[in-house]
C-alpha cells in the first residue's frame, strides 16, 4: 500500500498577547491508502488541528505535509481547491451545510466547484442522498432537517465524486447512539469500498471500530495502535 | 464554477436578502437617475443651441467697430473684396425705421448695404431681386423686405412693385426675402435692406461700422479672420476697436461650453453615483464578514479564490447594474412628461446617455465590490469555518 499521507515533525503554533499554544508539537505521521484511522485525545489535544492540516484548510507554522507524495506547501490555490475539491470529502461536527439551499443543492455544490455539467451535477448527487437513505429529503433546506438528517447531507457531499480520503471532525459526536451506528456501519462499508477515512471522536468504541487508533495529547501523538480487521459494530 | 452558476446563485443569495439588496440599489437608482436626468438636460439644451446655429453658414465672418471714433471707409471694402480668401464683402449700418403703409405703422430694424450683401450673408430672394450695383450708384429707393415684414404691412408675400414709407419717404419694394433661420445677433426676417448710398442721401447715414463677409470657402475661414485681423490691426493700432466673428469660432465656443456643461451636470449626477458605490462596498463588506462561514464551506468544498472572488463580485455587479436600469427607466419615466411641463424641454434619453450610465454603473459595482470581494476570496479556509 503506498503512502497517502506524510507528516514530518508537524508544528502548529497560535501567538496570543502573551503566551504560545501550541495546538500541535511535533507530530509524525504516515498514513497509507485504505486505512481507517481514529484519532482520540482529549478536548484540545489538537485533534481538530490536525484534521484541518491534513485537509489543506490550515497551513502548519513548522514542518512538511506530503499528500500523495506532493509538498502541500508548495501547492498554489489552484491546486489546493482542487485537491479539496476532488481528493478528499469532510465531515464537521456542527455539518456546515449552506443554510439558504436546499440539501440537494449542498450536495450538488461539489460537482459544481468542479465544474461538472448541471444535469449530470445532479444525477450524482440525488444518488448520493439516496445512498445515505435522504432521498425523501432532497428538496428540503438544513433548517428543516433533522441533526441525524443534516449531517448524512454532510455525508452525502462529502462523497460526492467518490474522495480518496474522507475526514471526519466527530460526525458522530451531536448524534444519538442508533444514528451513531448507522453513520459507522456506512464507514466501515465506505472503508470496504477502498475509501481511506479518518475519524476523530471522543468514543472510544466508535474509536475500537477503525482499523487504527491514534492518541494525542497536547499537540503530540501518544499512542499508535494498528489492527488486523475491522471490529464489529455492536 | 461556470459563470453561469455564480451568476444565479447571486441572484437568490441577493433574493434572500430582498430588502437590504433594494435599498442597496436604490443608492444606485438615485445616482444613475441624476447621471441620466441631468445629462439629458444637458443634452437637449446643447442640441437646441447647435440646431440654431448649424443652419447658419460656416464662411460667414462679420467685422464690427466699437470705436465710435473710427471708421472703415468704401475704399477698404474694395481692398478687402480683392483678396482670395474673401468671395463677397459688404458694409453695413443698423438703423432703426418707422414704416407706414396704409393704416399700419411699424417700428423696425433697418439694413444700409450695398449689393453684395445678400451673397455675404447667404440671403435669397424669394421672389423680385436683391439690390444690384445700379441702385446703389443711382441712389434708388428701393427696398427688399424680410418676409415677416412682407407677412406684416401686407398679409402676403406678392408685393413687388408695391410702395412703402420709410421715415416718411417712399420706397418701392423690388424684393421679398426667402424665410431664414434667425442668427445669434439678428433676425433677417424682421428686416427692411435698402441701398447704403440712398440711406447716405435721405436719411444722412454715414461712415460704416459692420462688415459681412463671406470667406472662398470653409477651409480659409480662419485664414480670412487672420487677415482681417492684420489688416484691421494695420489701420486701427488697437485690437480692442473692432471684433471679428466668425460661425467657425461660435460653433467651437459653443461646443466648448456643452462639453463643460456635459462635464458639470454629469460630474453633479455622477457624486450620487460614487456615494451609492460607497454604500454597495459597505454590504458588501458586511455581506462578506455575515458569510464568512459559508466562505470557508465552499473552500473546504472545493472553491477556488477566483470562484469566491466572481460570486461576491457578481453580487456587487447585480446590485449596481440593477439600480442603473432601474434608474435609467425610471428617468425615462419622469424625464420626458417633466421636460414638457418644463416648457417643451425635449428631454427624451439619448443611447449615450443610456451607455454612459450603464456602463458607470458597472463600473461602481466593479470598483467598490472588488475590495470586499478580494477580501473574501483571501481567507483562509480554517478561520473562516470557526468564525461565528
Ligand atoms: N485560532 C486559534 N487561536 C488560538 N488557539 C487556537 C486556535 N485554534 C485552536 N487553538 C488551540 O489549539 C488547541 C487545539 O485545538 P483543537 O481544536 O485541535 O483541539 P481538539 O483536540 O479538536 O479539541 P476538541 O475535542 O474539543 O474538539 C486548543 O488548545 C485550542 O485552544
Ligand atoms: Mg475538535
Amino acid at each position: 500500500m503506498s503512502k497517502l499521507i506524510k507528516l514530518n515533525n508537524i508544528h502548529k503554533h497560535y501567538s496570543m498577547s502573551n503566551f504560545i499554544v501550541r495546538a500541535l508539537d511535533g507530530v509524525d505521521l504516515t498514513i497509507d491508502e485504505g486505512e481507517f484511522t481514529s484519532i482520540i485525545g482529549p478536548s484540545g489535544s489538537g485533534k481538530s488541528t490536525i484534521m484541518n492540516i491534513i485537509g489543506c484548510l490550515d497551513i502548519v507554522s513548522k514542518g512538511d505535509y506530503y499528500l500523495c507524495g506532493e509538498n502541500v506547501a508548495r501547492l498554489s490555490d489552484r491546486r489546493l481547491a482542487d485537491i479539496r475539491n476532488k481528493r478528499l470529502g469532510f465531515v464537521f461536527q456542527n455539518y456546515n451545510l449552506l443554510n439558504n439551499i436546499s440539501a440537494l443543492e449542498n450536495v450538488m455544490l461539489a460537482g459544481k466547484y468542479a465544474k461538472m455539467k448541471s444535469k449530470e451535477c445532479k444525477l450524482l448527487a440525488k444518488e448520493a442522498l439516496r445512498k445515505v437513505g435522504l432521498e425523501g429529503r432532497m428538496f428540503h433546506k438544513p433548517s428543516e432537517l433533522s441533526g441525524g438528517q443534516q449531517q448524512r447531507v454532510a455525508f452525502a457531499r462529502a462523497l460526492f465524486g467518490n474522495p480518496l480520503l474522507l475526514l471526519a471532525d466527530e460526525p458522530t459526536g451531536n448524534l444519538d447512539s442508533k444514528t451513531s451506528k448507522e453513520i459507522l456501519k456506512m464507514l466501515v462499508n465506505l472503508n470496504k469500498q477502498g475509501t481511506t477515512i479518518i475519524l476523530v471522536t471522543h468514543d472510544m468504541d466508535i474509536a475500537n471500530v477503525a482499523t487504527r487508533k491514534i492518541e494525542m495529547l497536547d499537540g503530540k501523538v501518544i499512542n499508535d495502535i494498528r489492527r488486523e480487521k475491522e471490529n464489529e459494530i455492536n | 464554477m461556470r459563470l453561469t452558476e455564480l451568476i444565479k446563485s447571486a441572484f437568490s443569495s441577493l433574493w434572500s436578502r430582498k430588502i437590504r439588496s433594494f435599498l442597496t440599489s436604490l443608492g444606485v437608482i438615485i445616482g444613475v437617475f441624476s447621471v441620466a436626468a441631468l445629462l439629458s438636460v444637458a443634452e437637449s439644451s446643447v442640441r437646441e443651441m447647435n440646431e440654431s446655429l448649424s443652419i447658419l453658414n460656416s464662411e460667414a465672418i462679420e467685422v464690427w467697430i466699437n470705436d465710435p471714433d473710427i471708421e472703415l471707409t468704401m475704399d477698404d471694402i474694395k481692398e478687402l473684396g480683392e483678396d482670395e480668401f474673401i468671395s463677397a464683402v459688404a458694409p453695413y449700418i443698423v438703423g432703426n425705421a418707422e414704416i407706414n403703409k396704409g393704416l399700419i405703422d411699424l417700428n423696425t430694424s433697418i439694413i444700409y448695404t450695398t449689393s453684395e450683401y445678400d451673397e455675404a450673408k447667404d440671403l435669397t430672394v424669394h421672389n423680385g431681386r436683391f439690390i444690384l450695383p445700379i441702385d446703389q450708384l443711382e441712389e434708388t429707393n428701393t427696398v427688399v423686405l424680410g418676409i415677416n415684414i412682407a407677412l406684416k404691412l401686407f398679409a402676403n408675400i406678392d408685393v413687388l412693385g408695391e410702395t412703402i414709407s420709410i421715415n416718411n419717404v417712399d420706397f418701392t419694394i423690388i424684393g421679398v426675402l426667402k424665410e431664414t433661420p434667425s442668427g445669434l445677433f439678428e433676425d433677417t426676417n424682421e428686416e427692411l435692406i435698402i441701398p447704403k448710398s440712398t440711406a447716405e442721401r435721405y436719411f444722412g447715414v454715414e461712415g460704416i461700422n459692420n462688415i459681412a463677409i463671406e470667406a472662398a470657402n470653409k477651409e480659409s475661414s480662419q485664414e480670412t479672420v487672420e487677415f482681417l485681423n492684420r489688416y484691421l490691426y494695420l489701420k486701427f493700432e488697437d485690437e480692442e476697436s473692432y471684433n471679428i466673428y466668425s460661425n467657425d469660432q461660435v460653433q467651437s465656443y459653443i461646443d466648448e461650453t456643452s462639453k463643460t456643461l456635459m462635464f458639470m451636470l454629469g460630474g453633479i449626477g455622477g457624486i450620487s453615483l460614487l456615494v451609492s458605490g460607497v454604500g454597495i462596498m459597505n454590504i458588501m463588506l458586511v455581506s462578506v464578514r455575515e458569510r464568512t462561514r459559508e466562505i470557508g464551506i465552499r473552500k473546504a468544498i472545493g472553491a477556488r479564490r477566483k470562484d469566491i472572488l466572481i460570486q461576491f463580485l457578481v453580487e456587487a455587479i447585480v446590485l449596481s447594474i440593477f439600480g442603473g436600469l432601474t434608474g435609467i427607466g425610471l428617468t425615462y419615466l419622469i424625464a420626458q412628461p417633466v421636460g414638457n411641463i418644463m416648457g417643451g424641454l425635449d428631454l427624451s434619453l439619448s443611447t449615450t446617455t443610456v451607455m454612459i450610465s450603464t456602463l458607470f454603473s458597472l463600473g461602481v459595482g466593479v470598483v467598490f465590490g472588488l475590495y470586499p470581494a478580494v477580501k473574501a476570496s483571501k481567507l483562509i479556509p480554517v478561520k473562516a469555518l470557526r468564525y461565528d
